[in-house]
Formats: structure tokens, C-alpha cells, sequence
């Protein structure tokens, strides 16, 4: 199994927190607490079959990601992002969706052991 | 009166109204309540029925110890005179040994329990006068939600007869204060009541909604559950509840009448458009082939002049079909804007050539001055732009009997990829009754001078203002009878060197470098955004403000209650997207929203599917995830540049 701290790429949210060491830190804070609520709202609108609300959800969760830099999860929400776009939601889409869970639940995992 | 405290008086405390005229039976029920260790309580003793309605009238208690036995009444008729005079007091019976069987009565009459004298303790009177409290907060509870949820309910006897309504039954149905207090239901109540009794006795469940007229208050919508059931003493009881939801049901009609009309509408706009398409084929042949007759050889005098009517009034009729067409697909938001390359002096020409014949038949002067400073090679739909001229010279053609009729185009603004421009339509014809004016651009007004009304659909400007603002343009009009009339026409182009397969491309000489103090407003509902955003444009411009939104309902709200200098919008948000925001921003009726940049934020991957982004209403875009230097030049470019200070 990769390590997913060494998957994870700041550079986009150091590039955006401009050198301010707070700055930083507040959008670390919001990753570790929005990545979470914004997947719950994922798994809801999965399992209810909404795919709108999927689409929503996912649209939701790309801008969160991109502070991540982590490509794996962000491709798999992309996809997922896509194919509810055009109302599509089949076997492949369920499967993607349960890689990118486990994914973001690694990713929390790292994002909280980054030093401030 | 008097009054026994236990201790000293305190918020908490439970004040009791004994009403017992033997002394010694009071005194018994204090020391009750002091070894009982019931709490922080107080005693107000009434020896009569009288004189508890006194005291009841000018004090609340949490409950009334009532004796049955007292000098001015005797037996259930007590608690029945406390209940007609205080319905919700939480009463507990007292009664003697003999005279259990009437405890029992009066809790039948609304009292919450009784307790028989001799046979109770300090842990049974407690414990009673708690439950008491308990249940009678309980029932308040319960009534208040009911209130809240517009919801009554309703016992009925058949052995008795009786029929025992809550408050809330009446006050949902006989609104009237003077009525709800008779306790009796009304007469459309009672037929309903009597109606679904039948049914309930029958041993089926009630469940229908229903309406009820209410005197004075019209109609209002039910919904009516009921059913038999069984009561400790095995009595039957029809128990029953009803909901008023009349604004659900009114909701739910205004949604069918809604979808209905939409329906119609649809199907009208469908009919019209189809039956106009059919008669414009027909119509083309009859003009064609009456100038096929026309140029022949052999049609000559009155022939001629009759063939001539033909085509004259064919030309009409297509004016005609050719607005409704335009109207219906207006209306039907199905009007599609083309953006390709033209000539605009090119176009001009074309339509001077059109109207050449007209001016001169009327004997008028033409005049068209094109600014040096317009571009010529300009993008956008030229034939739309021709139809907006076309219509407004028509017009200023057809209500000028001597004179000049004019077209001049300057340009009013410009950037590297945008111009605006303003066409100017003059006539030296009737004029416009300033009464007249603000209601010249609605659908079907047909000018009336003289008593003269006009020939045409009363389409014509109607259509030439929606083909104007759905550009993002603006079109007015100044007016003096007997001088004549001037409309205006703001449009914006893209210049066509701006231009590249069909997306803008930016411009590499575009600098993100300079000074900004305006306001900003961004339309985003993501929180690290929003943040990364008012952030980075901080960063670059201390002195710029930020307004934020996370909506598009928002961003309108703040729109209108400040001033705005350039709007960044996110497309995909709950409540209202960026699109339909933008949609509401183009057709708002002040210019200053009405016309304020507003660049779209779109991710990559999307900027293929938002090609048409101008078409919308959006500037231009801004690409997500933020790159700073872009966005930065972006908003110069596009800012007013009364706000920025290089």
C-alpha cells in the first residue's frame, strides 16, 4: 500500500495561502473538516440514488480535493463528477465511489499527521 | 381567604387552591404536604365555590384541591362550575368515602383525578398532585403543538349522545372568538361530523379531506381521520382528528393551474409556430410568383396594378408571420444568438439598399454615418443586428411623411476583445405622446396618431427590445411630437481579431499589474474558495472591497443594495447557479447590474462545454483552481476603468 502522505501535493494551497503560515493552517483545518462532511453528503446522496445530488456532491468535493493534490482521488472524483453529470450512475461509478472513500478516509489519515 | 406558607415564597414554587370548608380536614392535607417533602408550595384556602371562582379569577394556581362538599354546592356540579368558568385549571377531587362514585363522575367532567378522604396519605396525595401537574402540562403541550399544526380532535359518545370537541376544532372551524366559546360546532361541522359518525360506526376507518365553509371566512381544506375505539369501561368512542390544509391543498392547486398554464402556453407557442412556419412557404410563393408576373411582358395596366396590390399586401402578411415566428421563439426562450465574423459597414450597405425604395417612394432623405473609430470586422449575429435596424428604420420610415430618416453608429467603449456601440435611429416624423412612450416596447402595442392606427402585428418593437436584451444590449427612445423620434441602441461585439475556433483567447499583452480600489463581488458557495479567493485579491489589492456570496439569490440581493464594479461567479451553486444568476443580472432593470462585467468560474475540464458562456451573459471566464496572475488581469480588463489607477 503507497503511503498517502507521499501522495499528497500542497503546492496548489501553499501557492494560495501566499506564504502566510495562517493562512496555511486555516485551509488545513478546513480540508480536514470539510473532506469529511463533504463525502458524508456523497455517501447520502450514493445511497439514496440521487444523481443529481451526486453530481452536487462530487462538483462540491473537486474544488475541496484540488488543495490536496492528491491525483488518485481527485481522477476518481472527476469521474464519478462526469458520469452523474450526464445522469449516469452504474457499476462503474459504484465502484469508483468506493475506491475514492477509501481514498479520502487514507488521505484524513495523512492531511491530520502534517506538521503546522 | 387564607394563605399557609411552608416556607418562603419562591419562583418554583406549586401554588394550591384547597377550596374545603372543614377546617380540620384542611389542616390535614398541610401537614400532608409538609411530610410528603412535595416541594416548594403555598395554600390559598376558598371555603366556597364562590369564593374559589374569586380567587381563580385573580391568581393562577397549578392546582385546585376541590372538596365535593361544600355550602354552596354539592357533588360534580362543583367541578362543572369550575370548568365552565376556567376549562384548562388542573382540578383534584376531594370526596368522602360515600362518595367515591362522584370522583369518578367528576373526572369524567375534566377533573385529573380524585382522591378519597381517609384513604389517602402524604405519599398518595404527592404523588397525585404531581401526576396532576404532569398531565396537565403535558395537555398543554400537547394543544400548543396541535395549535402549531392547525390540528383538532374530537371525542363522540353514541351510547350519550355526547360529543366533546377541543378548542382547536372550533377555532379551525368556526374562527369567529364569540362562536368558539358557545363550545358547540358549527352547522357545517355538524352534518360533516354526523356524516362520517355513521361511517365510523359502521366499523370502517375515516380518512378523506375534505372542505368547510366557515361563515365570513369562505372555505377552508381538511383533512379528516377518524375511527371506533373502545374506552376503559368498554364504552365505544369515535375518536377523530382534523388538519386544516387549506395551504397545502391551495399550493398543490396553484402548482396544477401553474403546470396547466405552462402546458398551454407551450402548446399554444408549438401551435403558433408551426401553423406561422407552414404559411410562410406559401406566402414566399405568392410574393415570388407576383414578381414573376410582374416583370413579364404581357401584364399591363389595371392587371399590373392589381398584381401590384397582391404583392404589396403578401408583403404585409409576411411582415406578419415573420413576427409572430420571432415573437413565439422569443417567447419560448428558443432564440439562439450566432457569433460569427461580419463586416458591419458591409451590413449597413446591404440594408440601405433594402430601404432605398421606401425612402424615395416617401420622398424622404437618407442619411448613415458610420464612426471612423468602429471597427468594421466585428463577431456576433448579424442577421439579428439587421433585424433591430431594419425594424426600427422600417418604422421611422413609416411615420415620417416628410423629412429625413437617419442611422448613425458610434462606438462607445472599447477593450482589446470587446466594443460597445451605440446605434442612433432618427426621424423627422410624428413623434411619440410621452404618455405613449413607456408603453411603446410592450407586446402588441400598435401606435395610434390621429386617430390613425397603424398597420402590423404591434410586434414589431416588442421583438426588437427582446432581440436587444437578450445581446446584453439596451435600447430607449427620446420623442416630441410633430419633430420627431430618436431610438438608441447599446449593443456590445467582439472584435473579430480577439477570436480564435471559437473561444476567446487571452490576450498575452493583458497585464495583471495595477492598482484596483473597486468592489468586487464573489458568487461562491465553496468555504476554502471563498476564502482562497478574498485572500488572494486582498493580497494583490489591499483597498479593494469584497462582497460575498454563496448563492446567486444572495449575489442579486447584494447587487442591488451596493455598488458593484465586477462580479466573479461560480456556475454550479445550490438555491440559484451562476447561469441563471447571470440570466436574472442581464435582464435586470437598472443599468448599473444590468451591466456589470460578470466573469463565469469554470474548471478546465468545462471550458469546452462553456463556449457559449457569451451567449449567457457572462463577460468572460476565469479559469478554477484560481491562477492568480489571470484572474488579476481578467478583472482589470474588465473592471470600469473609472476604478482603476495604473
Amino acid at each position: 500500500m503507497k503511503s498517502e502522505e507521499a501522495e499528497i501535493n500542497l503546492e496548489y494551497l501553499d501557492t494560495m495561502s501566499g506564504g502566510d503560515v495562517d493562512m496555511r493552517n486555516t485551509l488545513l483545518d478546513m480540508l480536514i473538516e470539510e473532506l469529511p462532511r463533504e463525502l458524508s453528503i456523497l455517501l447520502e446522496a450514493v445511497q439514496m440514488g440521487d444523481v443529481e445530488a451526486i453530481f452536487q456532491a462530487s462538483h462540491s468535493m473537486k474544488s475541496t480535493l484540488t488543495y490536496t493534490g492528491h491525483t488518485e482521488s481527485i481522477v476518481l472524483n472527476e469521474q464519478i463528477e462526469a458520469a452523474s453529470r450526464q445522469g449516469i450512475w452504474g457499476t462503474n461509478e459504484r465502484a469508483s465511489f468506493n475506491n475514492l472513500q477509501i481514498k479520502i478516509h487514507r488521505l484524513m489519515g495523512a492531511l491530520i499527521k502534517l506538521p503546522r | 381567604m387564607t394563605r399557609m406558607n411552608a416556607m418562603p415564597v419562591r419562583e418554583q414554587e406549586t401554588h394550591i387552591l384547597l377550596v374545603e370548608d372543614d377546617p380540620a380536614d384542611a389542616r390535614l392535607i398541610e401537614i400532608y404536604l409538609e411530610e410528603s417533602g412535595f416541594g416548594d408550595w403555598s395554600i390559598d384556602r376558598a371555603q366556597s365555590i364562590q369564593e374559589a371562582l374569586d380567587q381563580l379569577s385573580e391568581q393562577d394556581y397549578a392546582i385546585v384541591l376541590l372538596d365535593l362538599t361544600l355550602p354552596d354546592g354539592t357533588g360534580p356540579e362543583n367541578i362543572r362550575r369550575i370548568k365552565a368558568e376556567f376549562p384548562d385549571q388542573n382540578v383534584v377531587v376531594l370526596t368522602g368515602f360515600d362518595e367515591r362514585v362522584f370522583g369518578l363522575e367528576a373526572v369524567q367532567q375534566g377533573a385529573q383525578d380524585f382522591l378519597v378522604k381517609g384513604d389517602y396519605d402524604e405519599n398518595s396525595l404527592a404523588k397525585t398532585l404531581r401526576f396532576s401537574i404532569e398531565r396537565q402540562n403535558f395537555i398543554r403541550r400537547l394543544e400548543e403543538t396541535q395549535k402549531i399544526a392547525r390540528i383538532g380532535s374530537w371525542e363522540f359518545h353514541p351510547d350519550t349522545g355526547r360529543l366533546l370537541l377541543s378548542d382547536q376544532v372550533l377555532a379551525l372551524t368556526k374562527p369567529d372568538d364569540s362562536e368558539v366559546k358557545d363550545g358547540l360546532p358549527s352547522v357545517e361541522l355538524n352534518h360533516l361530523l354526523r356524516r362520517i359518525h355513521r361511517i365510523a360506526l359502521s366499523g370502517r376507518e375515516v380518512n378523506l379531506d375534505t372542505r368547510i365553509k366557515i361563515s365570513g371566512n369562505g372555505e377552508r381544506y381538511f383533512h379528516v381521520q377518524c375511527q371506533l375505539t373502545r374506552a376503559s369501561n368498554n364504552e365505544e368512542v369515535v375518536q377523530g382528528i382534523l388538519q386544516d390544509v387549506t395551504d397545502r391543498y391551495q399550493t398543490e392547486e396553484m402548482r396544477k393551474a401553474r403546470d396547466l398554464a405552462r402546458k398551454s402556453t407551450e402548446i399554444r407557442e408549438q401551435f403558433i409556430a408551426s401553423i406561422s412556419h407552414e404559411m410562410r412557404t406559401p406566402m414566399n410563393a405568392i410574393m415570388g410568383l407576383s414578381n414573376v408576373i410582374l416583370t413579364s411582358d404581357g401584364v399591363k395596366g389595371e392587371q399590373k396594378q392589381m398584381v401590384q396590390a397582391i404583392r404589396d399586401a403578401s408583403d404585409i402578411l409576411l411582415g406578419i408571420v415573420n413576427d409572430i415566428l420571432d415573437f413565439s421563439s422569443i417567447q419560448a426562450g428558443k432564440i439562439q444568438f450566432r457569433e460569427d465574423p461580419f463586416s458591419l459597414r458591409s451590413v449597413c450597405r446591404n440594408l440601405e439598399q433594402i430601404l432605398a425604395t421606401k425612402v424615395s417612394d416617401k420622398g424622404l432623405f437618407w442619411k448613415m454615418h458610420i464612426d471612423d473609430q468602429v471597427p468594421d470586422q466585428l463577431i456576433g449575429d448579424k442577421l439579428r443586428m439587421s433585424q433591430i435596424l431594419f425594424n426600427l428604420l422600417g418604422n421611422a420610415i413609416k411615420f415620417t411623411e416628410s423629412g429625413q430618416v437617419a442611422l448613425y453608429i458610434e462606438l462607445i467603449e472599447r477593450d482589446r476583445q470587446r466594443v460597445r456601440l451605440t446605434f442612433r435611429i432618427e426621424d423627422t416624423g410624428i413623434g411619440i405622446p410621452e404618455e405613449a412612450q413607456m408603453s411603446i416596447f410592450e407586446d402588441f402595442n400598435r401606435v395610434k396618431y390621429q386617430n390613425k392606427t397603424y398597420e402590423g402585428t404591434g410586434l414589431g418593437l416588442a421583438i426588437t427590445r427582446q432581440l436587444v436584451e437578450l445581446q446584453q444590449g439596451r435600447i430607449w427612445l427620446e420623442s416630441q411630437v410633430g419633430i420627431g423620434t430618436t431610438f438608441f441602441v447599446d449593443l456590445g461585439f467582439t472584435v473579430e481579431s480577439a477570436y480564435k475556433n471559437g473561444h476567446i483567447i487571452p490576450d498575452a499583452t493583458l497585464t495583471s499589474e495595477g492598482a484596483f480600489r473597486g468592489t468586487i463581488l464573489v458568487v461562491e458557495d465553496h468555504k476554502m474558495n471563498q476564502l482562497v479567493a478574498r485572500k488572494t485579491l486582498e493580497r494583490q489589492w489591499p483597498d479593494i472591497h469584497i462582497l460575498m456570496a454563496e448563492h446567486g439569490q444572495i449575489a442579486l440581493d447584494l447587487l442591488e443594495r451596493h455598488h458593484v464594479d465586477l462580479v466573479l461567479m461560480d456556475l454550479q451553486m445550490p438555491v440559484m447557479d451562476g447561469y441563471q444568476a447571470t440570466s436574472l443580472i442581464r435582464r435586470h432593470p437598472l443599468p448599473r447590474i444590468r451591466q456589470v462585467p460578470v466573469l463565469a468560474m469554470t474548471a478546465n475540464a468545462y471550458v469546452s462545454q462553456d463556449t457559449q458562456l457569451h451567449e449567457k451573459g457572462f463577460t468572460d471566464f476565469v479559469l478554477k483552481p484560481f491562477e492568480p496572475e489571470q484572474l488579476f488581469a481578467r478583472i482589470l480588463q474588465y473592471a470600469p476603468i473609472k476604478s482603476i489607477s495604473i
